[in-house]
């Protein structure tokens, strides 16, 4: 029975509420018709400035988020340039020994000639054993000033410094390595008659100790025993050939030498997207100054050819470098002296420095495409050969290798690349902090 | 058990119909409420009053260019709702603001008014200056200096062009800096000036920041160190720009999206500001790639207790054909620097895959011109460096409010702008000419037809209903077969319409209103549409407003509803 009350009385409180609304409804209505006594509508100007006093009343800071803090502190404060190439006091550098030597970290510090140059003390070090310190005043060197020079002295090892045997058909079989010790003192004068043209004259002081010598065949004892009692040296591997033969200068041996040079470099490149012709041409003399056989010269020749293809989006790049130490009348080069082939900028396919000889020949070729202006790519096939003269060089001998890189950076400038050469003796797997060419 | 049921069903059905007809009538009341008249007096607002709240406490926003273009470019900020612009006022215009200023658009604007743009200084070139500071930011090489003798001591940014192409980027900044104004922005005063390196000197307080920090005098080598990194005439003398410097206090830049927390003016979210979005139509036209917040300048104005900010669009040093340092690449307009679809088929393409913009020849440019022409100009397609929150937003209303803008520029008028940037190449005037026209006529034909383009109703007093197609005036469409106009009597506090007649056909842009509709009542409404075969879409329907006045009836609203875009028919 209470069940049903309940309902009954659910049941009239709802009809209330339905006849409620068909009252009330046009009564409610009525009553929200704008008469001469309802409060009046702002106008719309009204609103605009209510709505900026209430925002003026809760006015919040402006904050920026913790990124952006930190990125335009970066940016003002110039801190890149200032921890890397600040006008004076302390600076890092990071890479910047000679290849092979891993990754470099280092630093020092910089005083203030107060007329654009500048005295540097620098200490660089590597984790592949390379090292670098330099103590160097150089002039005002941006780009608009037509003259520059430098003054510097120098100690660094070249660590890591392969070596394969001399001449174009050195084997891969005996990886022999040594450090490179280079002490250098020199000077060298800039001049710039137009923003295209550069020639620079230098010369200095220069001593060379290969140390730590490590010949791979030394350990082989039962192959080398095998190959010095063979009566074929056809079978006896070459630079353990021209070790017994003594055919290798300076093997072992310190080397000091006076030098001067001139070099010059036409750069006919478009900023916008680097086509035209970029050359670098340097002849330099070096003079034994121990007076044991070692005076030579040293000639390069590095002409590029930058070709823009639709629109300048894709680059196709021509390299030709040949080099060339020419020893003097009953002179000899030092083997570590020697041009080589082979590594990350050469030969790709190949070994750092997996060919050596007096003379050396470079073809390379990249295709380059844009991906965006922070990357880019590039597929590349290259060939090169080294010979005792440039007679020597044969078309059919050529080394080579093709591949394929990516490139990390802003525009030209590259700060990461990965190329993955075929042909050779690869694949290998390049990784590196610059570019090629 | 029967009688109980139908009981229990009748007591279920009386509460359902109660409970819905409760939930109604409050929600009826609630909107009646909420609704009230959708016109106010002071209705179409032509001002915003943006300077009504004292905004002297506002910060100095200074925007790291890093960080703008990695937020932009990975995580888009700002709300992306397909919202209308908020700060249109009832007749879908711009009210004046500390933003925007309504010019070229008024139709008033006279050509010498257009050239003259923000300038103050009349035949402004003066022969001696005095370097106050280096310029310590931007890539074009430049000082701050005063001119001799200026008791006021007004201080110009000096900027020259870069040494391989002399008059680009001061034409670019000459050219844009009065469009941009006509436009209806902000901008500061530009003045082309001749610059003899012996009659300048160096106030002794002079200073440049070091590249590694720290400051120092600023000599004469480093006035010879920007000038060598300048476009050198063959008697010696130097092209600039001599920038005024803006009154007021600097206090950083604005962004494209959200509002100022700390500024209590702001009350629209930039990338919902109809001068902002349709600041796209406008930087597609001009090739302003640039056009992101580090290009903006917000300066604190008026007396302590009463300031407030007013923004400024700056630095048009890059648009058109000019990159500053150089020439625009071509990738300009087309891609933003970061794009997954084209980067991945680049890249998986082993660069194969060729982008539409890198196809066909490189067009002949004159070099003070670089490559700004109206070939192969999408204006829908155009895009700036990185993706722009207002930009982003932009909806059809917004792009024809600014194309009806960028059509008012007439061949004439391009050429007396032109004109003002000097080009000593006559063909790098005639360029810039053809350029800005071809692409304006690209507007015209993308963006004008795009919504349906009725536009400047009028209804006389003897109930004669003018109005006009903005894309039929503008030569980019034929006249629609039929207009079509549905009148009604509009109750403004109810916001309520009572259809009056049957609707009218008209084969021209005009009506008549049914007898006896003017003769009582405060406003009156008309919803009009057009029928055209080639835009399907302009049967959308726009409606007009109209309030009675002491002489007759002035149109008070205009509402468009939504179109759906049609580039080239």
């Amino acid at each position: 029975m209470s069940r049903q009350r309940d309902s009954r009385t659910t049941a009239w409180w709802c009809a209330l509420v339905v006849v409620a609304w068909l009252v009330l409804r046009p009564v409610a209505a009525g009553a929200q018709a704008p008469d001469d006594e309802s409060p009046a509508v702002p106008t719309r100007t009204e609103e605009l400035i209510a709505l900026r006093r209430a925002k003026a009343e809760a006015l919040e800071p402006n904050e920026p988020a913790r990124a952006e803090v930190l990125l335009l502190y970066v940016e003002d404060s110039r801190l890149l340039e200032r921890i890397f190439n600040p006008a004076a006091g302390w600076f890092v550098q990071a890479g910047g020994l000679s290849e092979g030597s891993l990754l470099a970290l280092g630093g020092g510090y910089r005083i203030d000639d107060s007329r654009g140059g500048a005295i540097d003390l620098r200490a660089l070090g590597s984790i592949g054993g390379a090292w670098l310190a330099d103590l160097q005043w150089h002039s005002d060197r941006r780009r608009e000033n037509p003259v520059a020079a430098s003054v510097g002295v120098a100690v660094e090892r070249h660590a890591n410094q392969q070596f394969f045997g001399l001449g174009p058909d050195a084997t891969p079989e005996f990886d022999s390595d040594f450090d490179l010790d280079e002490r250098r003192a020199g000077a060298a004068f800039m001049f710039r008659p137009t923003g295209w043209l550069t020639v620079e004259a230098s010369g200095g002081f220069a001593r060379f100790d290969p140390a730590r010598l490590d010949l791979d065949f030394d350990d082989e004892d039962d192959v080398l025993g095998v190959e010095l009692l063979s009566d074929d040296w056809s079978d006896v591997d070459l630079q353990v050939r021209q070790y017994v033969e003594g055919a290798i200068p300076a093997l072992g041996e310190r080397t000091r030498f006076t030098h001067a040079g001139v070099d010059l470099v036409i750069d006919r490149r478009d900023d916008a997207r680097r086509p035209g012709w970029y050359v670098e041409a340097g002849r330099r003399w070096y003079r034994d100054a121990d007076g044991r056989g070692y005076d030579f010269s040293a000639t390069r020749v590095d002409v590029q050819r930058f070709l823009p293809v639709w629109r300048g989006e894709r680059i196709v790049a021509l390299r030709l470098r040949a080099e060339q130490v020419a020893a003097a009348d009953g002179s000899r080069v030092p083997f570590y002296l020697q041009p080589t082939l082979g590594g990350s900028r050469s030969l790709r396919g190949y070994e750092r420095q997996r060919f050596r000889d007096t003379n050396a020949l470079l073809l390379q070729a990249e295709y380059r495409y844009v991906v965006n202006p922070f990357v880019s790519g590039a597929l590349f096939a290259e060939a090169g050969q080294v010979a005792p003269a440039w007679r020597a060089m044969r078309a059919d001998r050529l080394r080579g290798g093709v591949g394929f890189g990516l490139r990390a950076g802003y525009r030209e400038l590259v700060v990461l690349r990965a190329d993955v050469a075929f042909g050779g003796e690869g694949p290998r797997l390049i990784v590196a902090l610059s570019g090629v060419f | 058990m029967g009688g109980w049921t139908t009981r229990g069903r009748l007591t279920r059905w009386l509460c359902t119909v109660s409970a819905v007809l409760a939930i109604g009538w409050a929600v009826d009341a609630a909107a009646d409420a909420a609704r009230g008249p959708r016109f106010r007096p002071d209705d179409p607002v032509r001002v915003d009053p943006d300077t009504v709240a004292d905004a002297g406490g506002v910060s100095e926003q200074e925007l790291s260019q890093y960080y703008d273009f990695l937020r932009h470019t990975f995580r888009l900020p700002g709300d992306r709702r397909p919202i209308p612009a908020v700060n249109v006022n009832t007749m879908d215009e711009v009210p004046d603001s500390m933003w925007f200023v309504e010019r070229i658009g008024r139709g008033t604007m006279t050509v010498d008014e257009i050239v003259r743009g923000p300038d103050r200084l009349i035949d402004f070139d003066p022969r001696d200056w005095v370097i106050v500071a280096a310029k310590n930011s931007g890539l074009q090489p430049g000082f701050r200096a005063v001119v001799a003798g200026d008791p006021g001591g007004q201080i110009f940014q000096v900027e020259f062009d870069p040494p391989d192409y002399p008059e680009l980027a001061t034409g670019a900044e000459i050219i844009g800096t009065a469009i941009y104004h006509a436009l209806g922005y902000h901008v500061v005063e530009n003045y082309l000036v001749s610059v003899d390196p012996s009659r300048v000197s160096i106030a002794p307080t002079a200073t440049i920041r070091e590249p590694g920090g720290g400051e120092r005098p600023f000599t004469r080598d480093d006035l010879h160190r920007v000038l060598r990194r300048a476009a050198r005439r063959p008697d010696g003398t130097y092209r600039a720009i001599a920038s005024r410097f803006a009154p007021g206090t600097p206090r950083g830049r604005f962004r494209y999206y959200g509002t100022r927390p700390d500024d209590p003016n702001d009350i629209h979210p930039h990338e919902h500001r109809r001068e902002l979005r349709g600041a796209r139509v406008f930087a597609a036209w001009l090739a302003h790639d640039d056009s992101r917040a580090n290009n903006t300048l917000d300066m604190l104005e008026g007396p302590p207790g009463a300031q407030y900010l007013r923004h400024y669009m700056f630095d048009f040093g890059s648009i058109m054909g000019s990159a500053t340092t150089g020439p625009n690449e071509p990738r300009s307009g087309h891609a933003y620097l970061i794009e997954k679809g084209p980067d991945v088929r680049t890249l998986l393409t082993f660069g194969l895959w060729r982008p539409p913009w890198a196809r066909g020849r490189a067009p002949r440019v004159a070099p003070a011109a670089g490559p700004f022409t109206g070939d192969g100009f999408d204006p829908v397609a155009w895009r700036p460096e990185y993706p722009n929150p207002a930009f982003e937003n932009m909806q059809p209303a917004d792009a024809f409010w600014a194309a009806r803008r960028v059509v008012r520029f007439s061949d004439e008028i391009l050429r007396a702008i032109v004109a003002k940037a000097r080009y000593s190449d006559p063909a790098a005037a005639e360029q810039i000419v053809e350029a800005l026209a071809a692409r304006r006529d690209a507007i015209a034909r993308a963006w004008l037809p795009a919504v349906t383009p009725i536009v400047d109703p009028r209804l006389d007093a003897d109930g004669t209903l003018r109005f006009s197609n903005a894309a039929v005036d503008a030569g980019v469409a034929g006249p629609p077969d039929a207009y079509v106009l549905q009148w009604s009597r509009f109750d403004n506090e109810r916001d309520r319409h009572t259809p009056v007649g049957p609707p009218q056909r008209s084969g021209a842009p005009i009506g008549n209103a049914p007898p006896g509709l003017l003769v009582e009542g405060d406003y009156v409404a008309v919803r009009v549409h057009a029928e055209h075969p080639g835009y399907p879409h302009w049967t959308s329907p726009v409606e007009l407003y109209f309030r009675r006045t002491s002489d007759g009836w002035e149109p008070v609203g205009l509402f468009r509803e939504t179109a759906v875009h049609s580039s080239d028919p």
